[in-house]
């Protein structure tokens, strides 16, 4: 979708994100859950899942699990968490 | 918020960051692992028999396949009310722990149609067969053994969801549950 060319690639979106994401994803499936709650707060998600975990659980959640909001910001512009 | 749910979300988080390169190093296994996680916790969910554990698992797997998934009208439209059905009955399974909340429920499905087994058709036991119904739907061929085993798990937390339900039905409407399962007409035993 011509929407998602804006934020696929961003700057910060290399990597080293991916680096994150695999060690992330690597601690939570090893259950090591203060290495993935330290991960968590560090790696750029996707926007989808973000607004995914808005959906189901609200707004709090996301700031009270620490998600980086960078890309959905991107995404959905800034103040969607609230809207 | 109970631990098993974080755990629930970080494997759908780490689902949908695999499956956006399949082909990149280790995603195929991070997938798969993920998603036999996700089987484990909805038998796990279900097998401890809380509907309201049931429910928060399944509206977040439901919130991922929308954002995620949906990509015509008729599945964003589908799923959307199915997460708003399951919104509704997330409110009333606390209503339904007030007995005099629910009586007026009750009152308001007097008709036939609107009964099962002497108890009110309401909304949430419209959402679980309706939801049930959808999951069928969704057991298509193009799925692997792993998709169908979490659509089997999620199926079955839909019938566990709808009993506990009914038992909370009972409760509030004063009725004795009937250990045999054998409806005795409407409206029998309701002591209001």
């Amino acid at each position: 979708m011509d929407d998602q060319k804006p934020y696929l690639l961003p700057d910060d979106v290399g990597p080293e994100n991916t680096r994150l994401i695999n060690a992330f994803s690597d601690a939570c499936m090893a259950g090591d859950d203060a290495e993935a709650d330290r991960l968590r707060r560090l790696a750029l998600f996707r926007p989808e899942s973000l607004m995914a975990l808005k959906i189901a659980n609200g707004a709090d959640h996301i700031r009270k699990r620490g998600y980086r909001t960078d890309l959905a910001d991107r995404k959905y512009g800034h103040g969607w968490l609230d809207r | 918020m109970a631990g098993w749910i974080a755990e629930f979300q970080d494997a759908l988080v780490v689902e949908f960051e695999s499956v956006n390169d399949l082909g990149a190093p280790g995603a195929l296994d991070r997938h798969k692992t993920a998603r036999r996680k996700q089987w484990d916790m909805f038998q796990t969910i279900g097998g401890d028999g809380s509907l309201e554990d049931i429910l928060t698992a399944e509206k977040n797997l439901l919130a991922f396949e929308l954002t995620h998934y949906a990509n015509s009208k008729a599945m964003s439209g589908s799923l959307t009310e199915a997460l708003s059905d399951l919104t509704i009955t997330q409110t009333l399974v606390e209503t339904i722990l007030d007995p005099s909340a629910y009586r007026a429920i009750d009152a308001s499905h007097l008709r036939g149609k609107n009964r099962l087994n002497g108890l009110p058709r309401d909304e949430a036991r419209q959402f679980f067969r309706s939801h049930g119904t959808r999951l069928l739907n969704l057991d298509k061929g193009r799925l692997d053994k792993l998709d169908k085993q979490i659509i089997d798990a999620r199926r079955a937390n839909m019938r566990t969801a709808e009993k506990s339900y009914i038992a909370l039905q009972k409760t509030a409407l004063g009725i004795e549950p009937q250990p045999l399962e054998q409806s005795r007409g409407r409206g029998v035993g309701r002591q209001i």
